[in-house]
């Protein structure tokens, strides 16, 4: 009861972008993880200028040194490893920047082809229906009936490795998800009486499509986009870990792990900071999917913004 | 402290006050919302006494709903506010811990409503959802027996092959069939009042008319007392010996149904009462009541209705009228409820 | 009546169930032989043309198209998937020469028992971990409790699993001494992998479970109960589990596939004999009858799941069971 006279006085307000950091200030959990992704993206996009040492030469006389050490580098100068070495006597710290220089572009680059992709085939199968719908689910249905992580490495075994060959699998295995919400929420929409309003004054396919169905589907998209940049982070790094990823000497969170778990007993910081940084980054992806998700729900909103 | 308010409101001994069941006093409700405070309820008394009939009549958001949820205890706080005594049996339904209300809602107090769609479990079979009622307030009653009940009860409301519907899931009910569910589960325990909120507005009229008609019938059966929620003036007419008449929270009139629809003591409800077609006055043009109902956040001060109203005078919107006397029978929260009852 | 219904929609899911696995064994089929030489894969740089040239002919490989995929059609209805050439062979390739070979199905088939049980123990130990969480933070909502369990849901659908279950062993194994790093065969070796496993299905099953719960009590069916006197426990076990089951079902389901999924890697850290860590070999030999083999039946499972999840569904929902 105290739902239903809340909601409808909801509908008379309308919530702003300062609305918004006013709620994200009182979810402190929420903003760390903010904090930390803006953090990462600056960390990974300007590695090559913040980063202090060079992620690939070796310093043979530095191999796995604990966090806090000071060594001679290759150059005579003293280096001073935070996160200590690798067994190659590389800066771990470096070696993390521009590991999430790798993470942050496989996740981001395929999630951006196989969002808009899946949107698309998902628009078209909802709004057009037929047998373009036909073909289009059935083959959401097939992708989907395989677990991606499966496709993904037996095409990786196949055509080998690297940065571009997992960017391009990933987009064509997560394609059918966002294909499968788009349609959804199109199916629910064509239907309903703006859109039939809109039709009914002329406009067209093209402009009910992207002005009127496609700004109501951007929120949930939003939303599953961010935990499939999570997910995906995830799944280059295990690909990478099983050394059907990206190949050495390549910065990789996934291949660092590998490389630790080599010295998992006597160089512990070789598989700890890799892995932090992995659970981090995804952790902090899913509290913001999450967030989004509650604050973008017009049934839940309320709750939250009080 | 409650006796003493419907006293002080000077009203005259109704039927049934006296020995009332169920004596709601200086009800208050009010809701924490992102939008600031909705007042829903603002102190509202009355009393409905042993096979008495009530009409609660109203807009939605004049408080009828709350005011009933708060009887049944079905509000939450927070984010609702609860203030005042219902007093069922010399317990205060406010104030008792709920191992103590549960004993009476469902049993002695028993509720249907508006959506009987929604309100029964889609998981469950209606026959369960009937047998539970034996199971939980008579401990005891065996599956059998409380399924053997719920069978009969099915038959009681006139639902057809009740013997073979009892195994059914609510899908398979259309919505006048679903609240004879409803109905099934609130007389299962041969209630003392039931309260029905809005019974038949889902419905289709045809059906409207069969399940007041069943209500009607089972309340002659088991001289239950009747609390009656609703925005419909016929309804009201043809069910209810008393009606009160809410507006924003309050209570503006109340008395006789057939004295209150023939001569209102209040211009809310004259107004009502106007905007109803009659068979009589067929080529007069309907009335409407000007402006909208006040937002609960912001409700005018003295009078609600002034801005509404057309008798409004400064000393509408200064002082806050209380329900007082009109007839030995009738009250009225009007400063002017002499004049509106004279005509 | 009611079974017939359940056994007609059974019968449907089961053919297209069969059908899947056929579509995507012929797009291996079809990926296989496109990509790369199975044969040279096989013997390797070192291996002779005229060796290769054997090979090609013994794995059939220089038939027409149409002859190989008929072949490979008719292994998959009589469960003959190819031989493997490589793997557990004693004799070494590169001494030239045809090796001798083994059915790769059998070698396959004889890792899933390992699997079975590390996947139970897996599932087994999410539901009973998760459940109950879910439905304990979901009667208290935005409490201290509800938001740390929610917090720590997040942190186990977001854990690394290979990495988790490497701190574990560096903790179990390596320091405490209390668990062995890898193997099969006792109690013991079953706790560190389905741990690192249990992680996620425990985070996802949680969250499912605290939020079907949430929407079902917001229902006005719950309110309705309430009216009715019937205690808040019940509602909560009875009314709200019931209908809350049916996305919780499914979720299980899922986090099964994805426990399967995971056993490639997790089984590979702990030398696990199981399916998952034979596909990584098969995979990092490039054995591609055994890759057919494994694929097979990681498929299958899948689709087993998948099937038994939807029967599931069935079951607990009233309206798709007579619709």
């Amino acid at each position: 009861m105290a739902a239903e006279i809340a909601t409808s006085e909801e509908r008379q307000a309308r919530v702003t972008g300062g609305d918004l950091l006013r709620a994200l200030g009182r979810e402190p959990v929420v903003l760390l993880a903010v904090v930390f992704l803006v953090a990462l993206a600056i960390a990974a996009g300007f590695a090559s200028w913040l980063a202090p040492y060079d992620p690939l030469m070796p310093n043979i006389f530095a191999g796995r040194l604990p966090p806090f050490s000071e060594a001679k580098g290759m150059t005579g100068a003293v280096q001073f490893h935070v996160l200590g070495t690798d067994a190659l006597g590389r800066d771990m710290l470096t070696r993390l920047m521009f590991g999430a220089q790798a993470s942050v572009a496989v996740g981001v680059v395929a999630v951006a082809i196989s969002g808009t992709i899946g949107t698309v085939l998902g628009l078209v199968a909802g709004y057009y229906g037929g047998r373009a719908e036909t073909l289009i689910m059935r083959t959401v249905d097939g992708v989907m009936a395989v677990p991606s992580l499966l496709i993904a490495l037996f095409v990786l075994s196949l055509v080998g490795g690297g940065l571009v060959n997992m960017v391009l699998i990933f987009a064509f295995v997560r394609w059918v998800v966002y294909a499968r919400l788009a349609r959804g929420i199109t199916l629910s929409y064509r239907q309903s009486s703006f859109v039939e309003a809109a039709r009914s004054i002329g406009a067209t396919d093209g402009r009910i499509i992207f002005r009127h169905i496609l700004p109501n589907m951007l929120s949930p998209l939003l939303v599953l986009g961010t935990l499939e940049i999570a997910l995906l982070i995830l799944a280059e790094a295990g690909l990478s870990f099983l050394g059907f990823g990206l190949q050495p000497p390549e910065p990789s969170w996934g291949l660092m792990i590998a490389r630790g778990r080599e010295y998992l007993r006597e160089a512990w910081w070789m598989i700890t900071f890799p892995g932090l940084a992995i659970f981090l980054t995804t952790l902090s992806l899913n509290l913001l999917a999450n967030w989004l998700r509650t604050i973008t729900d017009p049934v839940q909103r309320w709750r939250w913004l009080i | 402290m409650a006796v003493a308010d419907l006293t002080r409101a000077g009203a005259p001994a109704e039927p049934g006050r006296d020995g009332a069941l169920l004596a709601v006093s200086d009800l208050r409700v009010s809701f924490q919302t992102p939008h600031g405070v909705v007042d829903a309820v603002r102190g509202v008394s009355f009393a409905i006494g042993r096979g008495e009939t009530v009409g609660i009549l109203g807009e939605s958001g004049s408080g009828k709903s709350v005011s009933v949820g708060a009887v049944m205890g079905l509000l939450d706080s927070p984010p609702a506010r609860i203030g005042g005594a219902i007093r069922y049996g010399g317990v205060d339904l406010l104030k008792a811990p709920v191992r103590e209300t549960r004993r009476i809602h469902g049993d002695r107090v028993a509720m249907i409503n508006q959506d009987a769609v929604t309100a029964l479990n889609p998981g469950l079979t209606v026959g369960y959802q009937i047998a539970e009622m034996f199971r939980v307030h008579r401990p005891g009653t065996s599956r059998a027996d409380a399924r053997r009940r719920a069978a009969e009860l099915m038959d009681r409301v006139k639902i057809p092959s009740a013997r073979q519907r009892v195994q059914s899931y609510p899908h398979e009910f259309s919505g006048g069939m679903s609240q004879r569910v409803m109905i099934a589960m609130a007389i299962a325990l041969e209630p003392d009042i039931l309260i029905a909120d809005e019974p038949t507005t889902a419905l289709d009229v045809t059906v409207q008319a069969q399940i007041m008609q069943l209500l009607a019938e089972l309340r002659e059966q088991t001289g239950m007392a009747l609390i009656l929620i609703t925005h419909d003036l016929g309804v009201v007419a043809e069910s209810v010996a008393r009606v009160l008449v809410m507006y924003a929270g309050r209570i503006v009139e109340r008395g006789p149904t057939e004295e209150v629809i023939a001569r209102p003591a209040h211009p809310y409800t004259a107004g009502l009462m106007s905007s109803v077609p009659r068979a009589e006055h067929k080529d007069r043009k309907l009335a409407t009541i000007e402006g909208a109902p006040p937002v609960l956040t912001a409700i005018p001060p003295g009078c609600a209705f002034h801005p509404r109203c057309g008798r409004s005078r400064p000393v509408c919107s200064g002082d806050r009228p209380e329900l007082e006397p009109v007839t030995s029978a009738r009250d009225s929260a009007c400063h002017f409820a002499a004049q509106v009852f004279d005509g | 009546m009611i079974a017939n219904v359940l056994g007609g929609y059974f019968m449907r899911r089961l053919i297209g169930s069969a059908v899947m696995l056929f579509i995507v064994m012929s797009a291996v089929f079809v990926a296989d032989r496109n990509i790369g030489d199975p044969a040279r894969m096989i013997l390797g740089d070192t291996g002779t043309e005229a060796d290769v040239l054997e090979l090609r002919l013994r794995m059939g490989l220089e038939d027409p198209w149409h002859v190989q995929y008929g072949r490979f059609v008719a292994g998959l209805v009589t469960f003959d998937l190819g031989e493997t050439f490589r793997y557990g062979i004693s004799k070494p390739l590169a001494h030239g020469g045809i090796p001798e070979s083994r059915a790769t199905l059998p070698i396959a088939a004889e890792r899933l028992p390992a699997t079975f049980l590390l996947t139970g123990v897996a599932i087994a130990l999410s539901v009973l971990v998760a459940l109950p969480l879910g439905i304990w933070a979901a009667v208290r909502p935005r409490t201290i409790g509800d938001r740390l369990v929610n917090v720590l849901s997040l942190a186990g659908v977001s854990i690394v699993e290979y990495w988790f279950a490497l701190i574990l062993i560096l903790l179990f194994a390596v320091q405490l001494d209390w668990l062995p790093t890898s193997g099969y065969g006792t109690a013991a070796h079953v706790i560190l992998p389905a741990l690192a496993l249990s992680l996620r299905p425990i985070g996802r099953i949680t969250q499912i479970a605290r939020s079907s719960m949430l929407d079902e009590l917001a229902k006005p069916y719950v309110t309705a109960a309430r009216g009715r006197g019937i205690p808040i426990s019940k509602i909560a076990s009875v009314h709200a589990l019931k209908n809350a089951a049916i996305p919780v079902v499914t979720t299980i389901g899922e986090e099964t596939i994805n426990v399967i999924t995971g056993v490639i890697i997790i089984e590979t850290v702990f030398g696990w004999p199981g399916i998952g860590a034979l596909t990584v070999d098969a995979l990092k030999i490039r054995d591609v009858p055994l890759i057919e083999a494994t694929i097979f039946l990681l498929v299958l499972m899948v689709l087993s799941i998948n099937l038994v999840v939807d029967l599931l569904y069935a079951l607990l929902n009233p309206r798709v069971r007579l619709g």
